[in-house]
């Protein structure tokens, strides 16, 4: 019986035993956001190329669009956006090229319900040479369903992005008595059976949002369990004139997390932390 | 290798063909084959038995009539014959892989280096004739070393027969000058001279001749002769794309039916890539023990003959097949094919990732349904609704060199097919709204940006723009949603067409 010493021998374990839950999985790069502290705070300095990330909260799709966008300009290949269903208005390709995703890279994907969509979008995470598959959801996937996606993106290569813009992920979002504005674009979204919380009204938890503080709100406990790899939710922020987000970084495998607010400039395609100044 | 040719002539084509559409039962009595000539209708074909009452081809059906009044008439079908004709050229590939097309009704087989695989070339001979025999076709076939020899004696010969190797002139010289492929005309003045023979020709002077009956007289002869080469225009014979596996036992497990279907796929691709095309679509028909039939299809979004990625795209179909009690035979066919240049297959690092992208099409058009998915095709309009078009992804592959986007004003990342209206509490005048209410909602304006005027374009009648230009104000809510409002018509209407990302 060997006696594991030192830290060395630890990570060796833990290399071991990582490849045998995934295979071997061949190792895959990571896509920086672009903002520093964001980035300083993913444990690889970005995101991992190859998994599944989830984004919620009502600017999901506007962020999911950077992110693809950003995938797409660094390795070359197709973005394949699944939908299921058109709520919220359909897609718009000029207003995602604004977001830097070019729409010659879209492939989309109008799915007939959801299970159509979850097969979809593993046949493109499976797809070598994909640089993203986006799905649209109106809630999550479940965790077998997820973790199926999570393992196709890691024998495909391609980054999944998981959008629930419905979702609000943060605590406190559903109490009784969090009286959120309401987004207004969920409202309509019928409650779901078999679901315990009722589907969340996006929007800002009152004022302590707004503060702009990194400190994280929200308990791993409240977090439904994900195989995703990083879970965000992007909500809009006030002032500033453009395309204003507040990232929260709400789990990420290896630790890390925040919130900060962001500003996209439609011009360079680029994000930047808004000053604390003019907060 | 020395050539040697048969000619197969088919004196009864059109009405062999009727007969064996309609039954052998009808040849018992006179039958023929009618055209339609000007005001009067011709004989074109007639059966063995209407030969005997004295009918031939040419004759008006009025004096056929009159020579036998129980002549039965069908109308002649010139293209079904020549499809005819066709299916007996791919079977006379049984004996020789060149064979061609002569005239409306015959063939010329060039057997140059076969004949001993049937026994020699007497025993190949009849093997034709008794085969087409039996198949329902009257036949005269003859064999000499040029067409134009083996079609004299095929069609003047007695009982066609074989011209050995160098007896042609032989062979030739008691047939009859219309023999060698004259025109009637030149035929006819040669008997006028007495020229009757094909013999009476070889010891005239080659100048006269040719300065009298013309130089194709002389061509037809050395052709007959092997003096000049006659080449055959040997028919491509591509018979369709199929392939095809019978099972000794029924199979009914899936992992056999894979397995054949891998062993057809290898075997289609194998043939795809000698003729340097890929398929578009492909059937498979799974024929169960009790006679029935289950048929799969599957479309692929680029010419495709990669077998692995063509037994994915039947993966999921596959599912489907009952195989009841078992299936005996599997038959896969690829009725669209378009050419596949083999350069395709050596892929750079580039090319991959079209290729796996094209791939991924077919898979989700084929699970899905071409039609939901699609790629995005920029148009050169102002009005927000039509500035881009969902295209097939089969008409737009290429994608990585697409060129910058021109400079646009800002436009939401959602849109609404068609504005919703909102309830607006008035601002400035001309200005954005102070607030709004939209789906139940009221949304305070903090902050507004505009207003970008779109007109309709005047050259197209759009109804969805019928009221006229519309002001498009970026607003954003107290929450920092942005919206994208417009107003239009008269008295003026707010309604909100996209949201912002």
């Amino acid at each position: 019986m060997t006696r594991w010493k030192g830290r060395e021998s630890l990570e060796s374990l833990r290399a071991t035993v990582a490849r045998i839950e995934r295979g071997a999985a061949p190792p895959s790069g990571v896509l920086p956001v672009g903002v520093a502290a964001i980035d300083a705070a993913l444990e690889e300095g970005g995101l991992r190329v190859g998994a599944l990330h989830e984004i919620a909260g009502p600017a999901a799709d506007g962020f999911a669009a950077v992110l693809a966008g950003r995938l797409a300009a660094r390795g070359g290949g197709t973005v394949l956006w699944c939908t299921a269903g058109q709520g919220r208005g359909a897609l718009h390709p000029p207003g995602l090229a604004m977001l830097g995703l070019a729409p010659a890279r879209l492939l989309l994907v109008r799915c007939r319900n959801r299970v159509d969509l979850l097969a979809a979008a593993e046949e493109g995470l499976r797809t070598a040479g994909l640089a993203a598959v986006v799905m649209e959801t109106a809630r999550p996937p479940d965790m077998a369903a997820a973790r199926r996606l999570q393992l196709a993106a890691e024998a495909g290569g391609a980054t999944g992005v998981l959008l629930c813009p419905g979702a609000d992920r943060r605590r406190g979002a559903n109490a009784p008595g969090a009286m959120a504005p309401d987004s207004g674009v969920d409202r309509h979204r019928p409650a779901l059976p078999g679901r315990p919380r009722t589907i969340p009204l996006g929007g800002r938890v009152g004022e302590r949002a707004a503060a702009g503080s990194t400190k994280v709100e929200h308990t791993p406990d409240f977090l439904p369990p994900s195989p995703a790899v990083s879970r965000w939710h992007a909500d809009h922020a006030p002032g500033g004139g453009g395309v204003r987000w507040r990232l929260a970084l709400l789990r990420c495998r290896g630790g890390g997390s925040g919130q900060w607010k962001v500003d996209w400039d439609e011009k360079t395609h680029r994000l930047a932390m808004v000053p604390t100044a003019g907060d | 290798m020395r050539k040697r040719i048969v000619s197969l002539w088919f004196p009864r084509l059109a009405t062999d063909r009727i007969l064996r559409e309609r039954g052998p039962e009808l040849g018992e009595r006179p039958l023929a084959a009618v055209v339609e000539s000007g005001n009067r209708i011709l004989l074109s074909g007639v059966t063995l038995a209407a030969e005997q009452e004295g009918l031939s081809p040419g004759m008006t059906l009025a004096d056929a009539r009159a020579v036998a009044a129980q002549l039965a008439t069908v109308p002649a079908d010139p293209r079904a014959d020549a499809a005819l004709l066709s299916r007996l050229a791919r079977w006379a590939g049984r004996y020789t892989p060149i064979v061609a097309r002569d005239g409306a009704d015959g063939l010329f087989l060039d057997v140059g280096g076969c004949a001993h695989l049937f026994g020699g070339e007497a025993a190949m001979l009849a093997d034709m004739t008794d085969r087409l025999d039996r198949l329902g076709f009257a036949v005269s076939a003859a064999l000499a070393d040029t067409p134009g020899a083996a079609w004299a004696l095929a069609r003047h010969g007695r009982h066609g027969g074989i011209a050995p190797p160098g007896g042609t002139a032989r062979a030739l010289e008691k047939l009859p000058v219309g023999a060698l492929r004259l025109d009637r005309e030149i035929a006819a003045g040669l008997a006028h001279l007495g020229l009757r023979r094909i013999g009476d020709l070889y010891g005239l002077p080659r100048g006269t001749l040719a300065a009298r009956f013309g130089q194709e007289t002389v061509l037809r002869l050395d052709r007959a002769l092997g003096h000049a080469e006659e080449p055959l225009e040997a028919a491509r014979v591509s018979g369709p794309l199929r392939t095809r596996i019978s099972f000794a036992e029924p199979v009914a497990a899936r992992s056999d039916i894979d397995a054949a279907l891998a062993w057809l796929l290898d075997e289609l691709c194998g043939r795809l890539e000698g003729l340097g095309r890929g398929a578009r679509r492909l059937e498979l028909a799974c024929h169960r023990v009790d006679g029935t039939a289950q048929m799969l299809a599957i479309g692929t979004a680029r010419p495709l003959r990669d077998a692995a990625a063509l037994a994915r795209l039947f993966r999921d179909r596959l599912e489907g097949v009952d195989p009841g009690f078992g299936i005996e035979a599997m038959i896969l066919t690829a009725p669209v094919s378009e050419l596949l240049s083999p350069a395709q297959e050596t892929l750079g690092a580039r090319r991959d990732t079209q290729e796996s992208a094209s791939a991924l099409i077919d898979r989700l058009g084929n699970r899905f349904g071409f039609g939901r998915v699609r790629r995005v095709a920029m148009v050169d309009s102002h009005l927000p609704d039509r500035a881009w078009r969902p295209v097939s992804p089969v008409e737009m592959l290429e994608t990585v060199d697409a060129p910058p986007l021109p400079a646009m004003p800002l436009r939401p990342a959602r849109l609404f097919a068609r504005p919703e209206p909102v309830a607006a509490e008035a601002g400035r005048e001309d200005g954005p709204p102070a607030a709004f209410r939209w789906r139940g909602r009221r949304h305070a304006v903090c902050a507004a940006e505009g207003p970008e005027r779109i007109a309709a374009e005047w050259w197209r009648d759009d109804p969805a723009w019928h009221d006229g230009a519309r002001d498009y104000w970026r607003v954003e809510d107290e929450a920092g949603r942005r919206y994208w409002l417009c107003r239009a018509g008269r008295p003026p209407q707010w309604r909100l067409h996209g949201l912002f990302g």
